[in-house]
């Protein structure tokens, strides 16, 4: 311990500037943030704004700056350095390492934390696990990956050759992931992510091993190459068709699913002509309207993603990727397009040509629990499972309106995963020029949000809460909002299906499903 | 006897290069021991093999009877080691870095530290990096003696350093001589002769002869043969511990590498009939070693 508190205090004594400056941007960045919750005005103009942006730039620039220069001060390339053939220990040299990084980034972002999350209403001992977690995460994504390429360089200008070296490699692993099938679409249990994840504390904890022990900076070297390399191939090899055809297995047969969807055989009536594909265009779009009805009351389904599979008399298969998706669907029926994208040389040789389209919709089905409900009250109160919120009017070009069809709310680290309904017709608004009352719907909600807090500085995250509607209808009215004793039904929604809804439309042309500007004809299977 | 160090057939090869072909070394405790040697012959490398700064290719090396790839840690709290290349940490000053060094050692002695400090007129207050190259060595010195370490490690701590500083250097290490064994690499021969027991010459990765001082000047004789008449006499072979054989007018001149009065004087006799006047002279290190130089250049010339 003796040894580990003298590396650290010549440690302080020489990054006392790097420190101090450190300390001093979190404080500004803290203190600015915490005086605009106090109500005052954002002053910030065009040049304040750039040199906040400045400040929230170089909190964890700073950060990323001590790390390194503390592991530099006893450089693990090279073998000219005196304390190499000194009494250091290893494990002391790397805890005096960490000690540092508590002490003047970890320390000062907990005890800020707690006083952010204190200010703004929440008790910060019912936040022990986030607040723990979010510096764990901190320390993981900053603080080692500083050490890992502070641990492989000796100066500065090897850092910035190394960081443009990981800018071109992620921007690279960014348009390799866009190439490759399927990798877009977001996996429930994502086994490629943890994979990752896991590789990356892996790698960090070896390369930081090989070099606080042995100091064996091409071995360490090579190890990082081979990491990004195992990523790449993990990226590439990666059974992602197969991965997210066992996220969203089919649904059994005989199985009643939550959600119906009816693709419809024939296009939109109406006689405008369909919008032709220009010359050059690879791909061809189409859209093929849709209907759906949730069978079960307080029940809502989410499509995550959509493959379609074309096949033409002749055998000939267009099979496309899967794409990512965000469609909501509640009791009732609902109409919509499901646009899909084909080979613009398969669409020529066959868009007259009868053909079987199979959708494959990923969906995953919600049941609402815990349904309670909450009025809206004049400033703030607090909403169970989400946090504190109030009612916010709002300015569009300096008019002021009223009508809100939101609540917006604070929460504690994470925005909670929540759903609800809001009926216009329960409104206590009074009506105004643009609003009806005679207008009535439903409008629902649904936020879904991770259960693990991101690594941020602030603990505090704003959000709204919007329910959905049609919103402004063919009269050019407005239904009313949510106002000052207006109920609404908030739940906890609960994952009770995830599956894959599978359905084909046989016989149809797909030059008929062009888009076209009119409103479709469903005609129900 | 007992070896401070001791190395058995090591080996470092940086990829084609053989910077150590099979070192075998016995450093006897309580030496003062010179390993000498041409540039590139592998003296910084096998320092640095037995600080385990890198690991050796193949053989095995102790030091203060521990496994060389055990050396770390606690191991330097016995060896005190100064290289010319060493990087010091130049924003600290010179008291600051002494006594952030000062809880490292357990037998750090503060009268030692001060003595040096004063023998060596160190300037405390002033940044490592402002100070000259010798007073750096100087300041390197002190840290590396004030622990009163078992073994001493200094790689070419003379080179480049003028003749009072090198003194100075000298004096200092050899107050300290007594309790410590001291192994020291340097092209400095003349100032290493005067302090040095044993000498070890070292060339292209192997040890060329390793042995006492003593013996060493024994066994090295500068030989001049003088004829009646010019030219002196030549002879179709030589003995084979005679090196660098010259024949000018009416001399003979030849480096006797195994000397023994008696020997020598029979094996002149037996190459030569005509000679007229012998004359053995005492070799100087530097001399030595620049014979074995010489001759080995010789032999790979031909």
């Amino acid at each position: 311990m003796n040894q580990i508190l003298h590396i650290f205090r010549k440690d302080v004594r020489h990054l006392w500037i790097e420190i101090s400056g450190s300390l001093l941007l979190f404080a500004i960045y803290i203190g600015r943030t915490l005086w605009l919750w106090g109500g005052q005005e954002n002053p910030a103009d065009g040049l304040g704004r750039v040199v906040w942006g400045t400040v929230m730039v170089l909190v964890p620039t700073s950060w990323v700056l001590i790390v390194v220069r503390s592991i530099h001060d006893e450089s693990l390339v090279g073998d000219r350095q005196f304390w190499v053939t000194r009494p250091y220990d290893w494990k002391k040299l790397a805890a005096a390492k960490i000690l540092t990084a508590l002490l003047f980034i970890h320390v000062p972002l907990f005890i800020a934390q707690v006083a952010i999350l204190e200010r703004s209403g929440f008790r910060a001992a019912l936040h022990v696990r986030e607040l723990l977690l979010v510096q764990l995460q901190i320390f993981w994504v900053l603080d080692v990956a500083a050490a890992l390429v502070a641990a492989v360089t000796s100066n500065i200008v090897q850092i910035l050759l190394w960081l443009v070296g990981v800018a071109v490699f992620i921007a690279g692993l960014a348009s390799l992931a866009e190439a490759v099938p399927n990798e877009t679409m977001p996996i429930p249990g994502d086994a490629p992510g943890y994979l990752a994840g896991a590789a990356w504390v892996a790698l960090c904890a070896v390369v930081l091993l090989i070099q606080f022990r042995r100091r064996k900076v091409w071995i360490a070297r090579l190890v990082i190459f081979a990491a990004a390399l195992a990523l790449v191939l993990v990226i590439v090899a990666s059974p992602y068709a197969l991965l997210v055809a066992r996220a969203y297995p089919e649904l059994p047969p005989g199985a009643s699913p939550p959600l119906i969807l009816r693709v419809a055989t024939h296009p939109r009536a109406g006689g405008s002509k369909p919008y032709e594909p220009g010359e050059r265009e690879k791909e061809v779009s189409l859209t093929f309207p849709t209907s759906s009805s949730v069978i079960e009351r307080n029940t809502f389904a989410l499509i995550e993603g959509v493959r379609v599979t074309i096949e033409s008399a002749s055998g000939e298969t267009s099979k496309s990727r899967w794409h990512p998706e965000d469609w909501e669907f509640w009791p009732g029926d609902t109409e919509f397009d499901v646009p899909v994208s084909v080979e613009r040389r398969f669409f020529d040789r066959n868009r007259d040509a009868p053909v079987k389209v199979h959708f494959s919709f990923a969906m995953r089905a919600y049941r609402e629990t815990g349904i309670h409900e909450v009025i809206a009250r004049a400033g703030e109160f607090p909403v169970e499972g989400v946090g504190t919120c109030w009612l916010e009017p709002h300015r569009i070009r300096g008019i002021l309106f009223r009508r809100v069809d939101s609540l917006s709310c604070e929460s504690a680290f994470v925005e909670p995963t929540v759903s609800g309904r809001f009926d216009t017709s329960a409104s206590t608004c009074t009506p105004g020029p643009r609003e009806d009352p005679n207008i009535h719907e439903s409008a629902h909600l649904f936020v879904q949000s991770g259960s693990d807090p991101d690594p941020e500085i602030i603990p505090v995250h704003f959000f709204g809460l919007y329910f959905n509607g049609r919103g402004i209808d063919s009269s050019r009215k407005f239904p009313l909002g949510i106002c000052v004793g207006t109920p609404v039904m908030l739940s906890k929604p609960k994952t009770f299906l995830t599956g894959r809804i599978e359905t084909e439309i046989d016989g149809i042309k797909l030059s008929d499903f062009l888009p076209r500007p009119e409103t479709p004809n469903f005609d129900a299977e | 006897m007992d070896f401070a160090i001791q190395t058995h057939n090591l080996k470092k090869h940086f990829r084609k290069v053989r910077a150590l072909d099979g070192l075998d070394l016995d450093v006897p405790q309580g030496s003062i021991y010179a390993l000498v040697g041409p540039n590139g012959a592998g003296k910084t490398t096998a320092i640095k093999v037995l600080m385990n700064i890198v690991w050796p290719t193949s053989g095995h090396a102790e030091v203060l009877g521990q496994d060389s790839r055990r050396v770390a840690g606690d191991s330097f709290r016995s060896i005190g080691y100064v290289s010319e290349n060493q990087q010091l940490p130049g924003w600290m000053r010179v008291d600051a870095f002494l006594a952030y060094l000062r809880p490292f050692y357990p037998s750090w002695d503060r009268d030692i530290e001060n003595e040096l400090v004063k023998k060596f007129e160190l300037p405390l207050d002033r940044k490592l990096k402002a100070l000259s190259r010798g007073m750096r060595m100087k300041v390197a010195l002190a840290s590396a003696l004030a622990f009163r370490p078992k073994l001493i490690v200094l790689d070419e701590p003379l080179s480049g350093l003028d003749p009072l500083v090198r003194d100075e250097l000298i004096e200092g290490l050899l107050e300290r001589a007594a309790e410590s064994t001291i192994f020291v690499s340097s092209h400095d021969l003349a100032e290493i002769e005067t302090i040095a027991s044993h000498a070890g010459y070292l060339d292209q990765g192997r040890l060329q002869f390793s042995e006492e001082m003593s013996t060493l000047a024994a066994r090295f004789r500068e030989v001049e043969l003088a004829f009646a008449n010019a030219p002196a006499e030549t002879a179709a072979t030589y003995p084979a511990n005679w090196m660098q054989v010259e024949s000018t007018g009416a001399m003979v001149r030849f480096i006797a590498s195994r000397f023994d009065e008696q020997r020598t004087t029979a094996e002149i006799q037996q190459t030569f009939a005509r000679v007229r006047d012998v004359r053995f002279t005492p070799m100087s290190l530097r001399a030595i070693f620049l014979a074995m130089a010489r001759s080995r250049r010789g032999a790979e010339r031909e």
